[in-house]
């Protein structure tokens, strides 16, 4: 079958750097705000898109796994980001995959550039161990060549000609009903002046909004999420069996590793957006963060390790010391973003806010009282 | 993580032609994106998946060559679909595409059903109906040390 042969890469294309970068979607924006002349780095993208987040819908089974992400909806990325840079998009879906190829079409012949989502399962020049149904992925189209496309994937490292076919089966594919099918996006143009302060903050406010503000009573989002992942963990195998216990716990490991996060489920994207954010006036609070961050990112990493041995059956610490490295997580992603919400708008940090379960609270009510400069700012 | 310790382990899932960007600290403090070929970690746990897939795969086959289950189980496990992503596919219901793995609903199937699962499985129709004589397993399961993988 189709799914099974391995394409070889295409030469570069002149006129377009092809940028290999950590994760599909922020890669995708990053690339398509260049060809508009706005030179930024992914790590600030994925910043200002507030790509960070965590998600662990117990209930809901994907491939017979509960539903597990590091970050926010796919499409949330590229939509924020351009919205808050002042770049202008459009965005398109069809019904029909016969129209929505031949709109392709006539759009790569004008010379644009298209980003498109699509399910990673199809795409023949993925390696065949990494193709998993998920319908999330982006990638670039950039030029027709007979029955194949010219494609910009920016988890690879080379250029790909794609084949017709499978393209369109890739766009048009199954699974989870709340990713459109045959979504295409472009970059239409850009402000002179792009607010590139603004829209910083903006994506280090939202993200820490969501982190540390979705209430508590809700389980499945941001550090309450981490928790109910950590929680459950350990009465997995009692629950559900060893084997399955075992598959969702690798289902795991890769979901925070394999699947274009950057590393530690997309924490050493947020600390390198942290490091640049800080490089900006407005922005400096955020600096030391980035090392919090990136400890942080380390003992993710450290959970990986342990919990893929115990998945294969070697040695490990086992399935409640994993659950406690989870929880620790929470709190310690807790504890960063609750200060670092309260640095942002220039209120003193709390020395441990694990010893003050109330402490967003505290920063909650400041909120109609702003006191960075940056506060100031319109809107974004 | 230090840039220098970016994990280079040499690993089936990428089949030696693809580095992914990994995002760590270099020497002077700030970060940059580092290719890595790989990590025992995520290959560990690759392996974990493709493992139970194979399994699946090859129950299906069993099950179809026993005649227990219809064809669309064994294409179904290959294109590592289950009911309920397969029913999105083919924009239906579960318990329809559930009612098709029995041999003998399959047997009197529409020609506008088969077309369906055909266009999903990337098959021709006729060939629906082909069992391989062995299961067609992904590579790089736990039983394969890492890089010893054929094609």
């Amino acid at each position: 079958m189709k799914a099974h042969e391995v394409l070889p890469a295409a030469a570069p294309l002149a006129g377009f750097d092809h940028l290999h970068a950590a994760h599909c979607e922020s890669g995708v924006s990053t690339a398509l705000f260049r060809e508009v002349g706005l030179d930024l780095s992914e790590p600030l993208v994925f910043g200002i898109g507030s790509g960070l987040f965590f998600v662990h819908l117990s209930f809901l089974r994907i491939m017979g796994h509960p539903l597990t992400s590091f970050r926010s909806m796919p499409g949330g990325i590229f939509s924020k980001a351009a919205r808050r840079l002042g770049v202008q998009t459009q965005r398109e879906t069809y019904r029909r995959p016969e129209a929505a190829m031949r709109r392709l079409d006539a759009l790569l012949d004008e010379g644009a550039r298209v980003g498109l989502q699509v399910n990673i399962f199809w795409l023949p020049y993925i390696p065949k161990a990494m193709r998993v149904h998920f319908n999330g992925h982006n990638l670039i189209a950039l030029e027709r060549r007979g029955d194949r496309y010219l494609v910009s994937d920016p988890i690879m490292e080379d250029l790909f000609e794609c084949p017709a076919d499978a393209l369109e089966r890739a766009r048009f594919s199954g699974g989870p009903r709340f990713l459109s099918r045959g979504l295409m996006y472009r970059v239409l143009g850009r402000q002179s002046e792009p607010p590139l302060e603004e829209a910083v903050l903006a994506g280090l406010r939202e993200t820490c909004d969501r982190m540390v503000r979705i209430p508590r009573v809700v389980p499945y989002f941001a550090v309450q999420g981490v928790r109910h992942l950590g929680r459950r963990m350990p009465r997995w195998p009692e629950w559900y069996g060893d084997r399955r216990a075992a598959e969702w716990l690798a289902g795991i490991v890769r979901m925070q590793e394999e699947i274009g996060t950057g590393g530690a489920g997309f924490r050493y994207l947020f600390a390198a957006f942290l490091q640049e954010a800080a490089r900006s006036p407005g922005g400096a609070a955020a600096g030391p963060f980035s090392e919090r961050m990136t400890a942080i990112g380390d003992r993710w990493r450290a959970f990986a390790l342990q919990a893929s041995r115990l998945a294969r059956g070697r040695e490990s610490i086992g399935w409640e010391a994993l659950g406690a490295q989870v929880l620790e997580l929470a709190d310690a992603e807790e504890a960063l973003f609750t200060d670092l919400d309260a640095a942002l708008r220039g209120m003193p940090q709390l020395v441990d806010s694990r010893a003050v379960p109330a402490g967003p609270r505290d920063s909650r009510d400041s909120r109609a009282v702003p006191e960075s400069p940056r506060d100031s700012g319109a809107p974004v | 993580m230090r840039d220098s310790d970016v994990p280079q382990d040499p690993g089936a899932v990428y089949e030696g032609q693809l580095r992914r960007v990994t995002w760590a600290v270099g020497e002077d403090g700030a970060y940059r994106g580092v290719p890595s070929t790989g990590w025992e970690a995520e290959i560990g746990a690759t392996a974990v998946s493709i493992d139970r897939n194979n399994e699946r795969i090859h129950e299906a086959w069993e099950a179809v060559r026993a005649g227990r289950q219809s064809p669309l189980a064994y294409h179904m496990a290959v294109a590592l679909l289950d009911v309920g992503t397969l029913a999105t596919e083919v924009r239906s219901w579960g318990w329809r595409v559930r009612r098709h793995l029995d041999p003998r609903v399959w047997a009197g199937l529409s020609a506008s059903w088969r077309q369906a699962y055909a266009d999903v499985m990337g098959l021709d129709v006729h060939r629906l109906d082909e069992l391989p004589d062995t299961p067609e397993l992904f590579a790089g399961g736990l039983a394969e040390p890492p890089g010893s993988e054929g094609r």
